[in-house]
C-alpha cells in the first residue's frame, strides 16, 4: 500500500481525473473532499462491504421469501439449492 | 423495454459486489409482479429475488439516469431479502441492479446515499 503524508488543504490525485483533498481534521476523523467524474463510484468502503454482505443475505433468506411471496406470485419451478445456513423449515 | 419471462442468461461482467467470481445467472421475471430471479450459474448456492426499483421507490430509475449512473434503456432492480423477527421483507436500495437486457448484462451500483438504503421496507405486495 502506498502511503503519503498530506497536510489541511493539500490533495493527491488518482489517475487523470480524481482528486482527494484534505478538508480538515476533527480530532480522529479527517473530513476529505473528492472531485471525481460522475461515472467513478465514490463511496465508503464498509458500504461497499455492507452490500456484500446484504447480497450473500438475500441469498441465504431465498426460500424463506419465496415462501412469503408465493401466496401472491405463484412461485414455480424448483427450489433453489439450499445453503448451508438455510433453514426451510423455519419459514 | 423489460425483461421477458421466459428464462435467460444474464453476464455480470464484473461480478456482484465483493463477489467477482458470480458472473453468469440465469434470469427470469416471476409473472404479474415485479420481481426477478437471479440464480448463479457459477456457484449453485448463490441466488437471489429482486424488484424493480422503482416498485421499491418509485422514481429511483428517472433519478439515477439524470445523475447520469445508468444509460437509456438500462433497468434498475433491487435485490430482496428476510430480515428480523417477524420476517419483513427489504430491499437493498443501496446496491441496486443495473440491467441492460438488449446485451444480457448487468452490473451492481453502490450508492453513497441516504436515500438510498441497505435494508429499505417493501410495502407488499410487490
Amino acid at each position: 500500500m502506498l502511503v503519503l503524508t498530506r497536510r489541511v488543504g493539500q490533495a493527491l490525485r488518482v489517475g487523470h481525473n480524481v482528486e482527494v483533498r484534505v478538508v480538515r481534521i476533527e480530532g480522529d476523523r479527517v473530513v476529505l473532499g473528492i472531485a471525481a467524474p460522475r461515472h467513478v463510484a465514490v463511496v465508503r468502503s464498509e458500504l461497499v462491504e455492507q452490500v456484500s454482505g446484504e447480497v450473500r443475505e438475500a441469498a441465504d433468506t431465498r426460500t424463506k421469501l419465496r415462501v412469503m411471496l408465493k401466496p401472491m406470485h405463484g412461485f414455480e419451478g424448483p427450489e433453489p439449492a439450499s445453503t448451508p445456513t438455510e433453514d426451510p423449515g423455519a419459514a | 423495454m423489460t425483461p421477458s419471462a421466459s428464462a435467460a442468461e444474464i453476464v455480470f461482467p464484473d461480478g456482484l459486489v465483493g463477489l467477482p467470481e458470480l458472473v453468469r445467472h440465469r434470469f427470469s421475471a416471476v409473472p404479474d409482479s415485479a420481481l426477478y430471479e437471479f440464480a448463479s450459474e457459477d456457484d449453485p448456492t448463490m441466488g437471489f429475488i429482486a424488484a424493480s426499483a422503482d416498485s421499491v421507490k418509485p422514481g429511483t430509475t428517472d433519478l439515477l439516469r439524470r445523475r447520469g449512473l445508468i444509460g437509456e434503456g438500462e433497468w434498475v432492480l433491487a435485490i430482496l431479502a428476510v430480515h428480523g423477527e417477524p420476517p419483513a421483507i427489504t430491499a437493498n436500495l443501496a446496491g441496486p441492479l443495473v440491467v441492460d437486457v438488449d446485451s444480457a448484462t448487468a452490473r451492481q451500483l453502490v450508492l453513497e446515499d441516504p436515500e438510498f438504503p441497505l435494508q429499505a421496507p417493501v410495502a407488499e405486495p410487490v
